[in-house]
């Protein structure tokens, strides 16, 4: 797949998924910022594998920081694109303070997790694959570890509360 | 890889598990579907939290560690599935502990403060009284019982308290001549009292008043409201005094009936106020009253003994000369009896007996040789005053007390005396043929 037509989908997935998610308006806005920032910055990677995670980090920091500007201002579409900053993908210090909470309610909902998945999510923590968690806990099949994975994911979806991140007011 | 396979791999995404063909199956698929997609996104803030190593390392530390058990329990027990078994094990053990509760509390006496009824003292029956009281007959005599009818000493104490209001029910306007007596009442200790035999059937002649007889005891309700105590109220002695003084009432003032419905109707009220007497102050006083003793009676009969050897009650016109007769006495009340012999001018005492109530006594054999007439005096008297007439050498009949026609039926007679009499006198003529 080339890069055009990875971006091209990209910007797709994200009009979609700004939309659904209380952006409105600004979802194309959000869309099209989040293809220049990967135009203007981050060229040189044009493998889908690269482009999508990044893609990804683009978007949720960008609508974190919407949320905290209409939260401020009162306001969500007097901004203009151009005058939104180009992204510091490194964590803010509000960025680093949402991550410490989402950390702790995250220890606590893994603390409640039954053996399997706690076993589970040890070994993923611990950088093991699939299949070499399939050898460590003796399932018979991949496909086997990956339901257990989905159950457990579901299930730690469940004890956060239905979402990772904390919910805002 | 379908689908629903790629989506599995959603676990893995976060946490960096995923292979590259893995990774590269999963993004090519989320750009194709927006659910998937939308799901990955998601997921992007779980990914940049634990690509801290740091947060890595308290994950890992909190998973390390052993769940308590209620945290373990928490997401278990949030399953409806849970929460109905535990809420039917709440309840069975809830009710597993309030059933033997329960019995304990039930097991346990009652603490309550009870007044029970004291209930009057037996009373023995009359009949069983008389049966007690009556000494032994000889053979030939029990035969000769015949002339009190078995079902006068089968009926219970209360059917005979009917039985004699009944014969004192019929009021009639004045004494026949047979019937001389009104009765009245006195205190009296507690006597057998046989109700008096039923009439028999019409072939045989029956002087005694049967207007009565057949009644029951809500016919002679109504007939005397005043007898027998309210059905159902209060205990036994109340019903006692209460009937006591009603039978007194009728015995009273019922201007009817023949002398052997008082003789009777006196006995079943010397019962009753025996009754009363043992348990009211009020009719023990009354008891003691001068004008409230009942009339003091005798029923009597001649027996003479047949060609086989046994006595069979006969009428006094019927003997013949060289019969074996006597005299066969039940007084009505508790009382000293004396027969006299007057055939020759001259009374001799045959003998002299206190008796009870429906005691029988018969008289010493007689046994006149010759035809003509024999006359036996029978005095019947309370108290001490057996010499009354002995002295006098001549007994004065009572003019109140005269003797009433034979009750044919029973082939005995009856002769009451009036009421308060302290002594009744009464004249057997034997008319030997």
């Amino acid at each position: 797949m080339q890069r055009d037509e990875v971006l091209a989908k990209l910007r797709e997935r994200i009009v979609g998924f700004a939309a659904s998610h209380g952006s409105g308006d600004a979802a194309e806005d959000l869309a099209q910022e989040v293809l220049l920032l990967l135009h203007e910055k981050y060229a040189h990677l044009d493998r889908v594998e690269d482009l999508l995670p990044l893609s990804f980090e683009i978007v949720r920091f960008k609508m974190m920081s919407w949320r905290r500007k209409a939260a401020r201002r009162g306001e969500y579409t007097q901004v203009s694109v151009t005058d939104i900053p180009l992204p510091d993908l490194e964590p803010s210090p509000a960025d680093q303070l949402e991550r410490r909470e989402m950390l702790e309610r995250l220890t606590q909902a893994v603390a409640q997790l039954g053996d399997r998945c706690r076993q589970l999510m040890r070994l993923k923590l611990q950088g093991k694959s699939f299949a070499e968690i399939q050898q460590a806990m003796g399932a018979g099949s991949l496909n086997t570890v990956y339901t257990w994975d989905f159950r457990c994911r579901k299930n730690l979806l469940e004890l956060m509360g239905g979402d990772w991140e904390a919910p805002r007011p | 890889m379908s689908r629903e396979d790629i989506a599995r791999l959603l676990g893995g995404y976060a946490t960096g598990t995923l292979t590259p063909e893995e990774q590269q199956a999963l993004f090519a698929a989320a750009l194709e579907d927006q659910t998937l997609f939308d799901e990955l996104a998601r997921e992007q803030a779980l990914r940049d939290v634990l690509r801290e190593p740091a947060a890595r390392g308290q994950l890992l530390a909190a998973l390390e560690e052993r769940p308590r058990w209620y945290r373990r329990l928490g997401p278990w027990m949030m399953r409806p599935a849970a929460l109905t078994a535990a809420a039917a094990c709440l309840v069975l053990g809830a009710m597993a502990i309030w059933r033997p509760w329960r019995g304990n509390e039930a097991a346990k006496p009652a603490v309550i403060a009870t007044a029970l009824p004291r209930e009057a003292p037996p009373i023995p029956s009359p009949s069983a009284v008389a049966e007690q009281k009556t000494p032994a007959l000889s053979a030939e005599r029990a035969r000769a019982r015949a002339m009190t009818p078995p079902a006068s000493r089968a009926v219970p104490a209360a059917k005979k308290q009917l039985l004699v209001a009944q014969e004192t029910a019929p009021a009639a306007e004045a004494h026949r001549a047979d019937e001389p007596v009104a009765a009245s009442g006195a205190a009296m200790p507690p006597a057998a009292s046989p109700a008096p035999p039923p009439p028999k059937a019409a072939s045989q002649p029956i002087v005694a008043d049967t207007s009565i007889a057949g009644r029951d005891a809500s016919e002679l309700t109504k007939i005397m409201p005043g007898v027998g105590g309210a059905p159902g109220s209060g205990n036994a002695a109340v019903r006692g005094a209460l009937s006591a003084d009603r039978l007194q009432t009728a015995v009273a003032t019922a201007p009817g009936g023949d002398a052997r419905q008082r003789y009777y109707a006196a006995m079943a009220f010397a019962e009753v106020k025996a009754q009363a007497e043992t348990q009211s102050v009020r009719a023990r006083a009354q008891a003691q009253a001068p004008g409230s003793q009942p009339p003091l009676g005798i029923k009597w009969g001649i027996l003479r003994r047949e060609a086989n050897g046994e006595f069979a009650i006969v009428n006094a016109e019927d003997l013949r000369a060289g019969d074996t007769v006597e005299l066969r006495l039940t007084s009505n009340q508790s009382c000293g009896l004396s027969v006299f012999d007057n055939a020759s001018g001259k009374l001799l005492p045959l003998f002299t007996k206190q008796v009870e109530a429906g005691e029988t006594v018969d008289t010493p054999l007689l046994t006149p040789g010759e035809k003509g007439s024999r006359e036996l005096v029978v005095e019947l008297w309370r108290g001490g005053n057996v010499a009354g007439f002995i002295v006098s050498g001549r007994p004065a009949v009572s003019r109140e007390a005269q003797q009433s026609q034979t009750d044919r039926s029973e082939q005995a007679t009856y002769t009451v005396g009036p009421p308060g009499a302290q002594r009744v006198l009464l004249s057997v003529t034997l008319n030997y043929q």
